[in-house]
């Protein structure tokens, strides 16, 4: 996946051709984490920019996909973190969920920004995982590439996330709320 | 393990499918007659089906087009200035006459304190993805040893070179290539700092600081083996100093990190720190030495004989944005045309005072001790401000060469946690609230 990104002459244009290739990738991860249009798109300006700021450091060797995979998950989630904090989403998620009928189905982005909420509680480990192979449907053994681990590496932090989610989630899954 | 205990464990594998077909029957067959199990199973299946559907989302063509077009937008207009609209915001100071070689000696010693804490926000976060290995090894450090060189591209700023030790449960020395020693007990949040040339010493104590594990600006080993394994890019292999070393390329906050690793041995050679807010200057840590004996002698707080001594107590519980402003208006009093402090690297800074002190840039006059001491207290809180301003802040010092009064020179911006927009403090020392979008470039 390389690109061999690295005359000085045709930075600009060698950092178009990546954002070109990748960008819908990086946009695509952060909307499935963040479910929020305008957050992706921060997201995606904010990975991009970091690159294109170190841009001279990269070389041959890079490995965008799997880099930008790690980055992107990184980034979106220290954002849900951010604005967690600053209990932005932590209204918006107590007003998304304080329904009149409890029977109806929770909204995909409904249950979404929940969700981000819980995987930014994870360890980072599990979260990339966690996000890598159910919301991305990786394989385990490219997120094992990917990480620089053994597949039963990526199988235990599955385990364990998915565990650990359905806990958090437990109140807004099916069976709770019968 | 009864049967349920030993189905129950079993249940995520089975909801991913990841069971051989045997272990999956003896589930199938214990969930038939366990409603436990099977509500768990239904809560884990409607996980899973909750994130198939999220993976189906996608940005659509205009989304991912207007994302590319802003990235290149920006990229494009990287040298273009936008103005920023100015309030000015009257603060009085009183303008005090007070300078001398000890009051200057006094703040510059109080500014090593801040340096420290300063160090450690770089040593923190330089080497917070370090690979396994390494990991590995600072895991089982007891003891390290490294030295720091800071260099910038401003001619006027020489290269800084110190040497750092550490020692467990919380000692730290610094030894500058002038011979300045300061040694931290950061149990005590007591520390010494020795100056030979004039035979003085400094006690200080940090009194009322507020410990917070993730914060504590002293304690790098325990930082260090909280490291992750993963480094975000590996860069390949590079001679360096004659050593082939591999690259890992690992970006944290506003700082990027290049950590070289000897791939023999697999130690922990260099790590390259550079900070895109200050294009130019970059510290450099080498000569990494793990576990070696390092005699509690070197981390006394007991001055040598013959030595005189200045104390200062620092309070650093509530330290404000106006401590800041008071620190720069205070080091504005002290040279000459009135200028604001060179640096805000903190690591240079009590380098630069000293290069100042021998061109003659300060001013001359007398003062009283308790105004010295009131003087350097101001300086370390407004420099302990900026120590622990987060990354997320995006903080950055402009006022190199800015002189006092210039209301239309922003010298020092950054965004206060939780807020859509930055403070920035102008000449006049005034404080406005701008957009991210009309900060200075």
């Amino acid at each position: 996946m390389a690109l061999g990104l690295r005359g000085q002459i045709v930075q600009t244009e060698d950092f178009r051709i990546l954002v070109n290739k990748y960008g819908a990738q990086v946009l695509n991860i952060a909307v499935r984490i963040l479910g929020d249009a305008q957050k992706a798109q921060d997201v995606h300006q904010e990975v991009f920019l970091a690159i294109w700021q170190q841009w001279h450091k990269y070389n041959g060797q890079t490995n965008w996909d799997a880099y930008l995979y790690r980055v992107t998950i990184r980034k979106a989630i220290r954002l849900v973190k951010r604005l967690r904090n600053e209990q932005h989403l932590e209204q918006q998620w107590e007003y998304s969920f304080s329904r009149e009928n409890p029977d109806e189905p929770l909204r995909i982005s409904e249950m979404q920004q929940k969700l981000a909420s819980c995987l930014a509680r994870l360890p980072k480990r599990q979260a990339d995982i966690f996000v890598l192979s159910r919301i991305e449907g990786l394989k385990a053994e490219r997120i094992a590439q990917m990480l620089g681990c053994s597949e039963s590496t990526v199988r235990v932090h599955l385990h364990r996330a998915v565990k650990k989610l359905t806990r958090q989630l437990s109140d807004y899954l099916p069976e709770k709320r019968r | 393990m009864n049967t349920h205990k030993k189905i129950k464990i079993l249940l995520v594998d089975f909801a991913l499918g990841e069971l051989p077909p045997q272990t999956e029957d003896e589930v199938k067959k214990h969930l038939a007659e366990c409603h436990q199990c099977s509500s768990e199973l239904r809560q884990l299946e409607a996980l899973l089906k909750c994130t198939e559907n999220v993976r189906q989302l996608s940005a659509d063509a205009q989304m991912q087009e207007s994302a590319k077009e802003k990235i290149f937008a920006t990229i494009d207009s990287r040298e273009t200035k936008e103005p920023i609209h100015r309030q000015n915001i009257s603060l009085e100071f009183r303008r005090t006459i007070m300078k001398n070689r000890i009051i200057k000696l006094a703040a510059a010693a109080v500014i090593i304190i801040a340096v420290i804490a300063a160090i450690n926000q770089l040593v923190g976060s330089g080497t917070s993805a370090v690979y396994a290995a390494v990991v590995e090894q600072l895991h089982n450090a007891r003891t390290m040893t490294y030295s720091i060189v800071t260099q910038t591209n401003i001619e006027s700023m020489p290269t800084v070179r110190v040497d750092m030790a550490f020692k467990e449960p919380g000692y730290m020395r610094i030894t500058t290539v002038d011979g300045y020693v300061t040694v931290i007990d950061w149990a005590q949040n007591k520390g010494i700092s020795i100056w030979p040339p004039r035979k003085q010493f400094i006690d200080f104590e940090a009194s009322n600081y507020q410990h917070d594990p993730a914060q504590d600006p002293f304690v790098v080993i325990e930082k260090l083996r909280a490291l992750p394994s993963q480094a975000d890019v590996v860069l390949g292999e590079k001679k360096i100093d004659g050593r082939l070393l591999q690259g890992f390329l690992v970006t944290e906050g506003r700082v990027v990190n290049t950590i070289w690793v000897d791939p023999d041995t697999r130690e922990l050679a260099r790590v390259e720190m550079e900070f895109p807010d200050a294009p130019g200057m970059s510290v450099i840590m080498t000569d990494f030495q793990f576990n070696v004996q390092l005699d509690d002698s070197l981390f006394s707080l007991t001055p040598p004989e013959d030595y005189t001594r200045l104390e200062v107590q620092a309070d650093v519980s509530k330290v404000t944005e106006q401590d800041l402003i008071i620190y720069l208006q205070l080091w504005s009093t002290w040279t000459k045309d009135g200028a604001f402090p060179p640096t805000f690297n903190l690591v240079e800074l009590p380098k630069v005072a000293m290069e100042m002190e021998k061109q003659g840039k300060f001013g001359e006059g007398e003062t009283s001790a308790q105004q010295r001491r009131a003087d350097a207290m101001q300086t370390y809180r407004g420099i302990m401000f900026v120590a622990q301003l987060p990354a997320e802040s995006n903080w950055r010092y402009a006022g190199e060469n800015v002189k006092y009064g210039d209301a239309d020179t922003p010298i020092f911006w950054y965004r206060p946690k939780g807020s859509e927009t930055y403070r920035v403090i102008y000449g006049d020392l005034s404080v406005k609230e701008v957009a991210a979008d009309n900060l200075p470039r």
